[in-house]
């Protein structure tokens, strides 16, 4: 397969099959940025669509010094933030804020079917505000370096490591706190009751 | 070490970024500690949710629907050669270091006032050279550097020819004039 460079220089001659290419390889990855970001999947279609666009014209003045791939998510990044003009700010902020948007932690009952301690993760990673959403998709959609996720961002390399040191303390405490809910609920609560055994309990 | 310490430095020790002394500290108080051994196993748990967190599946003509607007957006074909500012500054060092080398050795077998001529020249070109080759650049931005560091050259050139030439030779410039 042909790499990124060979593709950029092809398609920075006009040529749109070395373009198509460049959007399959990559259009998953720009799609799950702007869906964990804006959490909807009709807008971050919008947002991606929008910014293979932009890629394409703005081409002429991509050099190389960065990865396509990053100067991609740098695009969706900033498509994202008009759509949530306070994310800007939110990215700058260092300070703790809430931990999670959304309703309390679901109880285990709630869980029965996902009962993996995984999935009840992957809830509660949906959860977060979505600074941290971007800095963790960004850190482990495709192991960028703290340094390259700051560069995607346009704010400082500390920021950055704050802001995916505080989700994961964050995820941390979740899961604690799922971990003792479910060690506290008795098991036999979580069972739906039998028709005529009601009593049986009482009785054995 | 502490209880304290230990889960200060086990993100760390997950991340693979503890040092040998660090880490074998840790696992001496891990094989001890069971408390600190179960926030351990959570952070594993983490760190293992945030590398296998389940990718959405893009709709399926995205590709299609994107290729469908790029068709439609002007051509973005560059020309098979391309000059940019900072090639250009490149070269330009590169013709600047040459010239300099010729004006030095013509500069120190000349004499008298032909002297804060050549001294002038010469300076100019250090100037021109130090920026091509300090501030490197493309575009709009670099064009700018351009036209500020020129003007800082021509002041500096105006204010060595007015202190070299002395009482004298400014009220003859101001004569000839």
């Amino acid at each position: 397969m042909d790499s990124d460079a060979d593709l950029v220089a092809r398609a920075q001659q006009g040529d749109e099959a070395a373009f198509e290419q460049l959007v399959c390889k990559h259009q998953k990855y720009a799609f799950n940025l702007a869906y964990r970001v804006l959490g909807d999947y009709a807008e971050a279609e919008d947002v991606t669509q929008e910014a293979f666009v932009r890629a394409w014209r703005g081409l002429s003045g991509f050099r190389g010094q960065a990865q396509f791939t990053t100067w991609l998510y740098r695009i969706v990044h900033n498509l994202c933030l008009n759509r949530i003009p306070r994310l800007r700010r939110e990215l700058l902020r260092t300070e703790p804020q809430e931990a999670v948007v959304g309703d309390s932690i679901p109880s285990p009952l709630d869980l029965l079917e996902a009962q993996e301690r995984g999935a009840f993760l992957h809830a509660e990673l949906n959860r977060l505000p979505a600074k941290y959403r971007l800095a963790l998709t960004l850190r482990y959609l495709q192991d960028l370096s703290y340094e390259e996720v700051a560069g995607v961002l346009n704010v400082p390399m500390g920021t950055v490591k704050t802001h995916i040191h505080r989700a994961r303390q964050i995820l941390m405490e979740r899961f604690r706190q799922w971990e003792e809910s479910a060690a506290g609920a008795d098991p036999v609560d979580l069972l739906p009751p039998v028709h005529g055994e009601e009593n049986n309990y009482a009785l054995s | 070490m502490r209880c304290l310490d230990v889960r200060m430095e086990l993100q760390a020790y997950v991340d693979g970024e503890s040092s040998l002394e660090q880490a074998g500290l840790l696992e001496q108080h891990l094989a001890a500690c069971e408390a600190c051994r179960e926030e351990l196993g959570r952070l594993q748990i983490v760190a293992a949710a945030l590398e296998s967190w389940p990718l959405v599946a893009e709709p399926a003509d995205l590709t299609a629907r994107v290729m469908a607007r790029v068709r439609l957006c002007p051509a973005v074909a560059l020309p098979r050669f391309r000059l940019h500012w900072d090639d250009l500054a490149i070269s330009a060092a590169g013709a600047m270091l040459f010239f300099t080398v010729m004006l030095t050795w013509r500069y120190l077998s000349t004499s008298g006032s032909a002297q804060l001529y050549w001294a002038q020249i010469y300076l100019w070109l250090e100037m021109l050279q130090l920026k091509a080759l300090l501030l490197g650049g493309s575009g709009a931005v670099a064009a700018a550097q351009w036209l500020i560091w020129l003007m800082l050259a021509a002041l500096v050139t105006l204010a060595m020819g007015y202190f070299a030439a002395g009482e004298q030779g400014r009220s003859e410039f101001v004569s000839s004039q």
